[in-house]
């Protein structure tokens, strides 16, 4: 993988321990405009690699570069923070605030002191995920999803150049996604994790898969997929020679593996390329 | 009924486990030891009871820290109804409860092999001064107050370090029972110690004057006066009594349902009255 | 250039530092009218008002806020700016005249505390160091000077933390 100067973030040899659990190790990642998923199971890494990318947590070995700049200096970082936004997985509020007040506290915060501006610029991302309507009412009687947006756009204020997002979509309805998706679309450089493959089939352009700390695959999600071509299979019993078998709505047994002869193969889909992938990491 | 049971064994047997629990009850001992080395007739006699202040904080910060799960909305649809979650959490105070009981009942025969306490100057002066039973009852039914309060502040309060500041500054300040020691509010302060002083005569008064049963206190730093020492079971019985009032206040407040108001005007009832008849029995 | 004030002070957690100023004016009156002498009462009063100002410090949407420009160093001192004088307000209101020395220390030590290991840990240690000093049956306010040097070392080191 080549990295270059012109890219929104570069990552080389990144490592991050917690006592003796190695959370993230030798990680090298590169992105530029679009939106880059990452894929992984719970505890491969992810939201440890996002922080250290969203500058809240420093990496012990490894080269980081946002934007240009590197993190590790004070003045540098303080660029970077004026420059991204951030989602952490589990982002909490203040529940006494409105989502104006929230939006627009955040805004004060990342240095934005015309009062003017930042009037506009916080009804504007608060319509941009459709939260025009419940602006003025507080957090504390607002849904799960709809505090999920209120946090989405309190990352998205001032229109950074780099979106961090640790599983954005959690809480949304299917109606909520899919307007997620689009506004991510519009964005610059969005780096997001997610478990849902779907999310990541729809809208990213490149995609990294992560197992223990340790990125196992980057690449389109076409490549994802692609990791599958010729070994997946369907038919209507269980068959105990494949790695996977599950039963589809359809009534009928979708198979992962080595094929055998005379099976009926199908086009993989990018659960199939990640699902071998995690197989064949957990053997 | 089968279920609260289980639920009360598994909140007791981790009220038991709590560390503030386990670091009240050596702080209380150093409190014990350290009243050793006040050198006033009377002084362990007097400081033993309030000495129990350290283990009390330390279950009322226990039965916070159980009646604090109730904020969390776990399985709010299951069978048990959240007064019945309530009533568990409350039985499984007993543990804590029984701790003390048992405290007392190891103080109570260490007692009795030392051969009792100091109490009074000469010429009224005995070494062999005991506890009487409703003396001893006290620090149990005190325990049931600090489970009890410590429901009652974290339902009142919610957040878990503001309960806890306050029950730290509660329990302290009616620990310290001299700060009480006005005729109303000794019968009103939780930690009621005994014995109580009846003025019998000026500095210069002959104390040979007085009947040879009583104990006297002498004058000094702080009184003027010739004290007759008075230990008065009765007083101390209608505390307990009054104690008894506290505890279903405190219930009332922390537990929802039927018995919410039964509780909290039957121990208002029954608190007031015990005050009242505090002062009637009073020497 | 004080546009964070009143956002921050609404982000704040009042309620500690309310009740207990209300609680030891609540104490500080019953002394009073009993002539008791308020001395007994200076310690718990100085660790329960620092360990108030202490809870204000917990931010509920501090993983949000982790990466906005504005250093954490800063938005604690921010909060310290609103929370040091309701603490001085409180102390004078309360009529009991804590001795500054002791408030500045204890509140020094829990704010460290809190900086290095939250606000739970940072609350506890003024309230522990008097309840442990009454159960030692020594003084709560020895060593004062030391121990707010020592704080404040521990609070520039980990300001950022």
């Amino acid at each position: 993988m080549s990295i270059t100067s012109t890219d929104t973030l570069a990552v080389t040899g990144l490592a991050k321990r917690f006592g003796g659990t190695r959370a993230v190790e030798d990680v090298t990642l590169s992105a530029g405009r679009g939106v880059i998923g990452l894929l992984g199971p719970n505890g491969a890494g992810k939201t440890t690699l996002l922080r250290m990318v969203a500058t809240v947590l420093a990496p012990d070995a490894g080269d980081l570069r946002l934007l240009g700049l590197d993190p590790a200096r004070p003045g540098d970082r303080i660029e970077i923070r004026r420059r991204i936004g951030y989602l952490p997985q589990s982002p909490g509020l203040y529940a006494g605030f409105t989502a104006y007040d929230l939006v627009d506290y955040v805004a004060v915060l990342k240095e934005h002191t015309d009062k003017a501006w930042r009037q506009r610029e916080v009804r504007r991302v608060l319509e941009s995920v459709e939260l025009a309507h419940v602006m003025h009412k507080k957090i504390r009687t607002l849904s799960g999803g709809t505090r999920q947006r209120v946090a989405l756009a309190a990352a998205m204020v001032g229109s950074p150049e780099l979106l961090v997002l640790d599983e954005p979509a959690n809480g949304l309805d299917p109606d909520q996604r899919l307007r997620l998706r689009s506004l991510l679309s519009q964005s610059q450089t969005v780096l997001m994790s997610t478990h849902n493959i779907s999310e990541v089939s729809a809208l990213c352009q490149q995609v990294y898969v992560m197992f223990s700390g340790r990125i196992r695959f980057s690449g389109t999600p076409a490549e994802l997929a692609a990791l599958a071509d010729g070994r997946v299979w369907e038919d209507g019993t269980q068959d105990p020679l494949a790695i996977r078998s599950w039963l589809t709505a359809e009534g009928i047994y979708r198979h992962l593996g080595d094929p055998p002869a005379g099976a009926a193969i199908v086009a993989p889909t990018l659960d199939d390329g990640y699902l071998l992938l995690a197989r064949q990491e957990h053997r | 009924m089968m279920a609260t049971a289980t639920l009360t064994r598994l909140e007791g047997e981790r009220m038991l486990r709590h560390p503030a629990l386990w670091l009240g009850l050596p702080v209380m001992l150093w409190w014990v030891s350290s009243t050793f080395d006040q050198d006033w007739s009377g002084a362990l006699y007097t400081g033993l009871i309030p000495a129990f202040t350290p283990l009390l904080l330390g279950i009322s910060l226990a039965s916070m820290s159980a009646f604090s799960r109730e904020h969390v909305p776990v399985a709010d649809d299951a069978p048990m109804a959240s007064s019945q979650r309530s009533a568990a959490r409350l039985l499984a105070g007993l543990g804590p409860v029984a701790l003390t009981a048992l405290v007392v009942v190891a103080g109570t025969i260490w007692l009795r092999v030392r051969g009792g306490l100091d109490l009074g100057d000469e010429p009224g002066r005995t070494l062999h001064a005991h506890y009487t039973l409703p003396e001893l009852i006290q620090p149990v039914l005190l325990a049931c107050v600090a489970v009890a309060a410590g429901a009652a502040v974290v339902h009142v309060v919610r957040s878990r370090l503001a309960a806890a500041i306050l029950l730290v500054v509660g329990w302290f300040l009616v620990g310290t029972y001299w700060l009480f020691d006005s005729p109303v509010v000794r019968y009103l302060a939780p930690v009621q110690p005994q014995p109580w002083q009846v003025e019998v005569g000026p500095w210069d008064a002959d104390p040979t004057a007085f009947p040879s049963t009583w104990l006297l206190s002498a004058p000094g730093e702080y009184q003027d006066h010739w004290a007759r020492i008075v230990v008065s079971p009765a007083v101390a019985a209608w505390h307990d009594v009054y104690l008894v009032g506290l505890v279903a206040v405190l219930v009332g407040i922390a537990v929802p349902g039927r018995f919410r108001v039964p509780l909290l005007v039957g121990g208002v009832i029954v608190a007031a009255a015990a005050a009242g008849m505090q002062s009637v029995v009073a020497p | 250039m004080t546009v964070w004030l009143v956002p921050t002070a609404r982000a704040i957690s009042w309620w500690p530092l309310v009740a207990v100023a209300a609680l030891l004016a609540g104490a500080s009156a019953l002394a009073e009218r009993t002539d008791f002498p308020v001395v007994g009462l200076l310690g718990i009063a100085a660790a329960a008002l620092a360990a108030a100002v202490v809870a204000g410090l917990h931010d509920a949407a501090a993983a949000l806020l982790s990466a906005v420009p504005t250093s954490l160093a800063v938005r604690r001192a921010r909060r310290l700016l609103l929370l040091l004088p309701v603490e001085l307000a409180a102390s004078w209101a309360s009529g009991l005249n804590v001795p500054l020395g002791g408030l500045v220390a204890l509140t020094a030590a829990g704010v460290a505390v809190a900086f290095w290991a939250g606000p739970l840990a940072g609350a506890a240690v003024p309230l522990a160091w008097v309840v442990v000093a009454r159960a030692g049956g020594f003084a709560w306010d020895q060593h004062l000077a030391l121990v707010t040097i020592a704080a404040a070392a521990a609070l520039w080191t980990g300001r950022n933390r």
